[in-house]
């Protein structure tokens, strides 16, 4: 297998997804699984790290103080199961470049060049992202303040369809949605799904997380926060998307709860817990902690279900010294 | 200081850097990006797979072989 012949290949069949075979084909050539492991996570949690740090970084001290920063970026890290990044692999990766470009697009309202192109590496990667962006453009024409970014958002809406119809992303979606939608029985995939119990404490906590959400995005507005209104209603209607999902004949919560699980600690960053009444912010303080305390165990559990985590924990605590 | 947690044990050095950059205003957000690609890479380095279940089909050998 060669890359040209994956190109010219993908040209002639007008395949978008191309970016994952590439992908594969180069890891298959480098024969070192754990290359690609490193590679997975690295992408994953740059992208998160970028969110999360570009956002706190415009903000004073004054306004959200060092503990709360700090807490902030550990609560993503400690919610994101490490375990299931690692082996979902392609899925992720698009969640996390899709909402780079989601990140940039919305919040930052940078439309430039490289937001398209985190756009079409997302959804080159996995066409589950697909309903991602069919939502971040509804949202953005029934949301947005000014007459520019609503036409931003027609003329995104209007080169996807162009492109959908062009290319193998419209047959793609059927099948998938023959198989995995409403009214179908949901493959091989749902009965995997079903049986395990990995899987199904994973989905719910991940229902939990957006409900949370959805609760925490409420009291944001209610204060009047500093998030943006078209960017909170699109994290809602994306949370609303995955617990829709849980729902499915099979259940596909984990595709888009990782990708709100991005945009998590953004939301918690900006609820003001020194305005709530003190019975009420006990509880979602105690709320929080539970969620982050059973979101690490989880973690640590699912790792040990697949990988050999003595051996794990010894090469992490012995740093770099077990990588020679 | 993050340096030297940094080489100890590269978890240390990522928790040492977040805190560095919630405390100061100057820290580059570039830095804080560049270490967590190095310790997340380091860690899925370091990763021995075991269970062979439906997931990690997809994502050890058999994946490359079957898909391409």
């Amino acid at each position: 297998m060669t890359y040209s012949f994956i190109l010219s290949e993908a040209v002639s069949e007008k395949n978008v997804f191309v970016l994952q075979q590439l992908m594969l084909t180069f890891f298959s050539k480098l024969h070192n699984e754990n290359l690609f492991t490193g590679f997975i996570v690295a992408v994953f949690y740059a992208c998160y790290m970028y969110i999360v740090t570009t956002y706190l970084r415009q903000f004073s001290s004054a306004k959200f103080g060092f503990e709360k920063k700090r807490m902030a970026i550990n609560f993503g890290l400690l919610i994101i199961s490490f375990g299931w990044v690692l082996t979902s692999v392609r899925n992720p990766m698009a969640n996390a470049l899709i909402a780079v470009a989601i990140f940039r697009d919305l919040y930052m309202h940078k439309n430039g060049i490289l937001t398209l192109i985190f756009y079409f590496l997302g959804l080159s990667m996995h066409i589950a992202v697909l309903p991602i962006i069919v939502c971040r453009i509804l949202v953005g024409i029934i949301f947005s303040r000014s007459l520019l970014r609503r036409c931003f958002s027609i003329i995104l809406g209007v080169i996807l369809m162009l492109a959908a119809v062009d290319s193998n992303i419209t047959s793609t979606a059927n099948d998938k949605f023959s198989m995995y939608g409403l009214g179908s029985s949901g493959g091989g995939f749902a009965e995997y799904a079903r049986s395990s119990f990995y899987y199904q404490v994973n989905s719910l906590f991940l229902l939990w997380l957006m409900v949370l959400n959805i609760l925490l995005i409420m009291i944001v507005k209610k204060q009047h926060g500093s998030l943006d209104r078209t960017f909170r209603r699109f994290l809602t209607t994306v949370s609303v998307l995955a617990i829709i999902s849980y729902f499915s004949p099979a259940p596909l919560i984990d595709r888009y709860g990782m990708f709100v699980e991005i945009f998590m600690p953004v939301v918690v960053v900006n609820v003001d817990f020194r305005r709530i009444a003190m019975g009420t912010r006990k509880a979602l303080l105690l709320m929080l902690a539970v969620t982050v305390i059973f979101g690490f165990l989880w973690q640590l559990a699912f790792l040990k279900y697949q990988i050999d985590i003595l051996s794990f924990m010894f090469t992490v605590i012995m740093g770099w010294l077990s990588l020679l | 200081m993050t340096f030297i947690m940094f080489l100890i044990s590269p978890i240390l050095g990522l928790i040492s850097v977040i805190e560095s950059f919630a405390k100061y205003k100057n820290l580059n957000k570039w830095i804080v990006i560049t270490v967590t690609v190095i310790v997340f890479f380091f860690l899925g380095y370091s990763v021995r797979l075991t269970n062979v279940n439906a997931d990690l089909v997809s994502t050890s050998a058999g994946f490359l072989t079957t898909k391409i």
